[in-house]
């Protein structure tokens, strides 16, 4: 059987000097899947770039490249364009920027044939459609990428990539934009199809479940290839062993009974415009302290709306909202964001956004110094102990910036954290990290409302968990 | 699109089709009552003017030392003694049945005056943004076709040229070296297409300066995109990414530009026909405004303001018919 893939000491240099990928030699065999695993900056993405012959014009590659038995390592751009979408397919991270936004579904996945100047009839894309489980192909396919769900558009890429049945199928991140049930879905479309798939993921947990083999990439080198069983029981390297952490379980967690409560919503609802727009169909919420509650809802039930009204952002239209007095101080109700990097001030030096709300406490200004220490303490609890206090968040991944952010909204013990999606934008070893803080925290004494769209982390993570009817 | 029973229709089909159509009525009736905000500020030029309108308009019937009462008769006739409301409802009235009164400098009937001028400067106006958009257009997809080659940098050099110069500039450089010197078209213009060529030309070449940064700006971008790298992947040549992918996504705030700028062309007319003696509207103008020849200028603006009104209504179809988030309903 020949292999789909053969890479042999491949490197990828960029004109400044940049080399993201040194030496890095694998093989995926048809209709393996082979998983490249590696934390940000480790070479992953510019792997598949150059596996597509899209690493630009400036960028140099040597190695031996071979796919499907063909060799491309000196193939010319028209070679491998004509090698795009039939030797190989590529499905994209976001599956709604994968789509041209003005043109139905059905006209992405007919431009793979079109592409290549192949003729196109709707039947052959309502099959390839239908054969990814998507129902009502008849009509679904002159619909807009917008109103799709992203699990059926990242099927319908799918769909799109292996249209002309290339050998091999490169996926890089297909599902970090959905939610674990979806993702898995995904994947087992993607699996189904029978060809080769080179599986690009930081998920540690869906690429344990669904590759043969991984390679685990760091700093553009790769350190270890291995079967998921052999990696997991004999980790050789400490990147392995670094990301494999993010599949150890959360320690128990004995929820508090008979809290106390801190905030209770009884039949609340938001309508805007006279009532045209419901933003919050009526809810109920109670808050304890010390627990850690879940809200789960898909985009526009009203996650956010309901986020305002508990940090007091917003009135309710209808029904009643109670607060404690514990959250009238000012401090005592601290939010956690979705984006890391953008809830930091970008010119601050970290322990100045940690120490902030020691200043928002009606408090008398505290000394500088007696604040640095602060922080530096805080920062110390999340684990940063090892960066300089005087980082600025670009200089710091965004992993770190959420624990920075984790860091200030602990440092007054707050009766209660408020956190929207804070795990989103990270990769599975921050998220367990995160995960971790969240629940020391609740330890402390602090309650925690945590807003997601991914029901798995919240079945994880809280005590009970309301779902928002979307 | 070129696939699958044209006569099935799927309910959500039939309800993009009602919100196309929801959008467009939505969209008419902004466009109406921009339109109609346009012509309340148009009037209302004639009751702010200083001095007495009634006692302007008999000096321009040259009644030169008007006594009381032919000013009072005046008044009535003009109906100057009801209130402001109802004059301005008056007056669009006459104006909608295409009567802007007369002149106060000739006494002739406005609209005929400007019906007889009209067509010239369509004519040329009409020319320049046809050439203007063919130009920009073919500028642009050149140099997004070779970013960083030497036609790029050519083009990206007469794009800054083009948006620092006044039009005139140009205007007068053509007329000296290409009117006059090769002895092409003739100064002295009659209304022929022919004649028309050179002053839209040079009117085009000024406007499509900075229509081209904006489309080449928007192509660069819509080819780094998430979908034209998947294109890219697919198979799909540069050139299909830069027609089929790239050129419908940029277009739209191309159009958008265009639309705004259909008014300052109108506006801007004047000084182009001055420097070629171009019999359009434009010196009937500047003759109406040194004369605060009230009914012209107003005539004019109302124009103007409309003309940019149903270009902007025509960019906002052309969106919606472009863009399908756009026709989303209850959004």
């Amino acid at each position: 059987m020949t292999a789909a893939l053969i890479c042999e000491d491949l490197s990828v240099r960029y004109p400044g000097g940049n080399t993201p990928v040194r030496n890095v030699s694998f093989c995926v065999s048809a209709g393996e899947c082979f998983a490249l695993v590696g934390g940000s900056g480790a070479g992953k993405s510019s792997i598949a770039r150059a596996l597509l012959g899209l690493h630009g014009a400036g960028a140099k590659i040597t190695g031996a490249l071979s796919l499907n038995g063909q060799d491309m390592s000196r193939a010319s751009a028209d070679a491998w364009r004509r090698l795009r979408g039939r030797g190989v397919g590529f499905v994209a991270q976001n599956p709604w920027s994968s789509c041209d936004p003005l043109r139905p579904v059905g006209d992405h996945v007919a431009e793979a044939w079109r592409c290549h100047g192949l003729p196109v009839t709707w039947q052959a894309i309502a099959k390839a459609l239908t054969a990814l489980d998507i129902p009502n192909v008849g009509s679904r396919q002159r619909q807009y990428p917008h109103t799709w769900s992203g699990g059926m558009l990242q099927r319908a890429s799918i769909a799109a990539a292996s249209a002309l049945t290339p050998p091999i199928v490169i996926a890089d991140e297909p599902t970090s934009a959905l939610d674990a049930d979806r993702a898995q879905k995904v994947l087992d479309a993607l699996r189904a199809l029978g060809c080769a798939v080179l599986l690009i993921s930081h998920d540690m947990d869906l690429v344990m479940r669904n590759a043969d083999r991984i390679g685990v990439l760091y700093q553009g080198l790769l350190v270890e290839t291995d079967t998921p069983e052999v990696l997991l029981k004999a980790p050789a390297h400490q990147e392995t062993r670094r990301l494999l952490g993010a599949l150890e379980p959360l320690p128990p967690r004995q929820a508090p009974a008979n809290p106390t409560p801190l905030i209770r919503l009884r039949d609340v609802s938001v309508a805007y415009k006279r009532g045209q727009v419901q933003a919050l169909k009526p809810v109920d919420l109670e808050v304890g302290e010390a627990e850690i509650v879940g809200i789960q809802g898909a985009s526009g039930s009203g996650k956010s709306t309901l986020l305002r009204l508990v940090m007091g952002l917003e009135a309710p239209s209808r029904g009643s909202l109670w607060r404690s007095e514990a959250l009238t101080p000012r401090g005592a109700l601290l939010p956690i964001f979705q984006d890391p990097i953008g809830s930091l001030v970008p010119h601050w030096p970290v322990w100045r956004s940690v120490a902030e709300p020691l200043l928002a406490k009606n408090q008398s200004r505290r000394p500088v110094k007696e604040r640095q220490e602060r922080a530096l303490e805080a920062l110390n609890t999340v684990g940063l102990g090892s960066i300089s206090p005087d980082a600025r968040p670009s200089e710091l991944s965004v992993g770190q910036c959420q624990r920075v952010a984790i860091a200030r909204a602990t440092i007054t013990q707050p009766a209660l954290i408020v956190a929207d999606e804070p795990t989103s934008a990270l990769d599975s070893v921050s998220i367990q990290q995160v995960s971790k803080l969240l629940r020391q925290a609740a330890e402390k004494g602090t309650a925690v409302l945590l807003v997601s769209h991914d029901k798995g982390f919240l079945n994880r993570m809280a005590d009970r968990t309301i779902s928002l009817g979307g | 699109m070129g696939y699958g029973p044209q006569q099935v229709r799927s309910r959500a089909d039939i309800r993009a089709r009602g919100g196309l159509l929801t959008a467009a009525f939505s969209r008419l009736f902004q466009a109406v009552l921009t339109a109609l905000a346009a012509s309340v500020i148009v009037w209302s030029l004639l009751p702010l003017a200083p001095g007495d309108v009634a006692t302007r308009v008999l000096l321009a019937r040259g009644v030169n030392d008007p006594t009381a009462a032919e000013i009072a008769a005046a008044h009535d006739a003009l109906g100057l003694n009801n209130p402001l409301p109802v004059q301005f409802f008056q007056w669009l009235g006459h104006v909608l049945q295409g009567d802007f009164g007369q002149s106060f400098t000739s006494q002739a009937s406005v609209t005929q005056e400007i019906l007889e001028r009209l067509p010239a400067t369509l004519m040329l106006l009409g020319l320049a943004l046809v050439f203007s958009v063919v130009f920009s257009v073919i500028l642009a997809l050149l140099a997004a076709a070779y970013q960083d080659r030497w036609p790029d940098q050519l083009i990206r050099a007469y794009t800054q040229i083009g948006a620092a110069f006044p039009t005139f500039v140009f205007a007068l450089l053509a007329l000296t070296f290409v009117v006059v010197g090769f002895q092409m078209g003739q100064v002295l213009s009659d209304v022929t297409w022919r004649a028309a060529l050179i002053p839209a030309f040079i009117i085009g070449l000024d406007r499509a300066a900075s229509w081209t940064q904006l489309l080449r700006a928007g192509l660069l971008q819509a080819m780094n995109s998430g979908y034209a790298e998947v294109a890219r992947t697919r198979g799909a040549s540069e050139r299909r990414i830069l027609l089929r992918y790239a050129l419908p996504n940029a277009i739209l705030p191309f159009l958008t530009a265009i639309g705004v700028s259909v008014g300052a062309l109108i506006g801007g007319a004047p000084l182009i026909e001055a420097i070629f003696t171009w019999p359009g509207l434009g010196a009937y103008l500047l003759e109406a405004l040194s004369a605060r020849n009230y009914p012209v200028i107003q005539a004019y603006v109302l124009i103007a303001a409309l003309s940019y009104v149903t270009a902007a209504f025509l960019v906002d179809l052309a969106a919606l018919l472009l863009d399908p988030r756009l026709r989303e309903v209850g959004k």
